[in-house]
């Protein structure tokens, strides 16, 4: 019913997504929160500057306070003490409710509206800002496209009436709806099934990479977290940051033992996936062996070796020895640390 | 009623009326005491429903504040309504007052029990979702939480309608209005000659009333409840 591409349709669309908010920088100053009765903090002064148009994952163990700490980004959590700075306006006093319509938000449980159609749920953000109704409407048709969803087909229906997978989808449209600079994702995939999530997964990070919102995306699956992030913050008990760098540096040089233990065994296995065909210097003329395009990974290759090939063909730009796949991963290591 | 009583006795020949010859005799004063009937319970629902899910709107984020209000109620639900209606005799004289008062008290408890279950109800999720939209708390309140709460309101609206219902009809031992009058008057003369018919007239009257009312509550549920949530 939804094909596996279905957010990447926008990239088929080319400009014609109104989306011109790219991301803005968000810079989080000793940011606390405290419970009233409790004697410890439940996020102690984090400090963390997220570059605008990248996708950041808060990833560590439950009850690290990852969530508290993203929740009070658009101060569903109200901080205790500090500064949220977004695009460089200090935001931590602005009325919420002005600084939550520029901010998506998704989470696991997805918190549709259920009395609402599904596009009167994606037309919450833009009702609110006041849009006209011809735009709104337009608007609505325009990201259920974008997520995959005839809005023909399920406009007009009930989120009762969409499975989990399909729900998500809606609540990330709604999330951009009003084409916010940042989006605030709560284990967004976290309910859905293997298979949906992984598609989901993919999905997403296709979107992302077209539309360069900020993105803070908390997760506790590293494998997410690899997959997702142009960082990851690896956070320990009162949202310490353990580690804060791309998932090349975290797999290829972890900073502390709870950063080790996180990433866990086969650190080169999984960096395989992170490494494109592309960034690797290939011996030149073709071999005997299968053919992979420039933009699969070292994964696939590694795939291609254990089944019995002995080089791999890039494209028609050179081949692919096992002897280049190991010094590609360590010159990786290498440069990450 | 006592009069009603002598003029039937004038009337009609020796033999009593059957109930439905009863009826056609005195169908104009039986219409009557179905209208003021009607007219009672609209009031004090009316009255019932806007203090009770105020109440509600008012207590339900606080449990403390929600256990007071219903165990308060509780405690006012328990009075024999008898005991409460002639309590009110005292400060309120007879007549509507005393009885629509008497009503409204006994009302609260569904409807404030539901509200806050109701306005409780819904997903935290959805709650945070509407905040993290960028709704201000009382436009949270207007267009989800309040929507998504009105279908348990609306029972518990219905169940107090049913109690007001059979309540109401002891409201004519303190004068008030309806179909109370004839169930009373029947019971008091009893083995009199159409007192039989009275006490009939009474009892199937508020009883068919009554079904006629829930019948209604089931339609006005389903009209009221958005269509989102029937799916």
């Amino acid at each position: 019913m939804v094909s596996s591409s279905s957010f990447v349709a926008l990239q088929l669309q080319g400009g014609s997504v109104s989306n011109t908010t790219q991301g803005q920088e968000i810079r989080l100053e000793k940011l606390t929160k405290r419970y009233p009765n409790t004697t410890k903090d439940a996020v102690s002064e984090f400090n963390l500057t997220i570059p605008a148009g990248e996708c950041v994952v808060f990833v560590g163990p439950s009850g690290c306070g990852k969530t508290t700490t993203m929740k009070m980004i658009n101060r569903i959590i109200e901080p205790t003490s500090g500064r949220i700075v977004i695009g460089g306006e200090d935001v931590t006093k602005s009325p919420a409710h002005e600084l939550r319509r520029n901010i998506g938000y998704v989470i696991q449980q997805i918190g549709l509206f259920p009395h609402m159609s599904i596009a009167d749920n994606v037309a919450t953000v833009p009702q609110l800002l006041g849009w006209e109704k011809n735009k709104t409407r337009a608007r609505v048709n325009e990201l259920l496209d974008l997520v995959g969803l005839d809005p023909s087909e399920y406009g007009s229906r009930y989120p009762k009436q969409l499975s989990g997978g399909q729900q998500q989808r809606v609540g990330v449209a709604r999330a951009l709806a009003a084409d916010p600079a940042v989006l605030l994702m709560d284990e967004p995939f976290g309910a859905t099934d293997p298979i949906t999530r992984v598609r989901l997964q993919k999905e997403f990070r296709a979107l992302q990479r077209e539309l360069k919102k900020t993105v803070v995306f908390v997760t506790h699956d590293f494998e997410e977290a690899l997959l997702l992030g142009d960082r990851i913050a690896v956070l320990s008990d009162q949202s310490q940051v353990e580690q804060y760098g791309t998932p090349l540096e975290i797999l290829s040089a972890p900073a502390t033992k709870k950063v080790e233990s996180f990433v866990g065994e086969a650190a080169s296995v999984r960096m395989l996936g992170l490494v494109s065909l592309s960034s690797v210097t290939l011996a030149p003329g073709t071999g005997d062996g299968p053919t992979l395009q420039e933009g699969a990974t070292l994964r696939e290759a590694m795939e291609g070796f254990i089944t019995g090939a002995k080089v791999i063909n890039v494209g028609t730009r050179g081949h692919l020895t096992f002897e280049a796949l190991q010094s590609a991963i360590s010159s990786t290591r290498k440069g990450a640390q | 009623m006592a009069l009603v009583n002598r003029l039937e006795d004038i009337i009609v020949p020796l033999t009593p009326p059957n109930l439905f010859q009863f009826i056609n005799i005195q169908h104009e004063k039986i219409i009557a005491a179905v209208i003021s009937q009607i007219e009672l319970v609209m009031l004090v629902m009316g009255i019932v429903s806007l203090t009770a899910i105020i109440t509600g709107l008012v207590v339900w984020k606080s449990s403390t504040a929600s256990e007071i209000v219903t165990g308060f109620w509780s405690i006012i639900f328990t009075i024999p309504s008898l005991a409460m209606f002639i309590f009110f005799i005292g400060p309120f004289g007879l007549g509507w007052l005393p009885a629509v008062i008497a009503l409204v008290l006994y009302g609260q408890l569904p409807v404030v029990r539901n509200t806050i279950v109701g306005l409780r109800s819904v997903e935290p999720a959805v709650m945070e979702s509407a905040a993290a939209m960028g709704m201000k708390p009382f436009t949270v309140l207007r267009k989800i939480q309040f929507p998504l709460a009105w279908p348990v309101i609306v029972v518990g609206i219905r169940v107090s309608a049913m109690l007001i219902f059979g309540i109401s009809a002891i409201a004519a031992y303190v004068g008030g209005p309806g179909l109370g009058d004839y169930l009373f008057s029947g019971l008091a003369n009893l083995g009199s000659f159409n007192s039989m018919n009275q006490t009939l007239v009474g009892a199937f009257g508020i009883t068919i009333l009554a079904l006629i009312f829930d019948g209604l509550f089931v339609i006005v549920r389903r009209v009221t409840t958005p269509r989102g949530l029937r799916v």
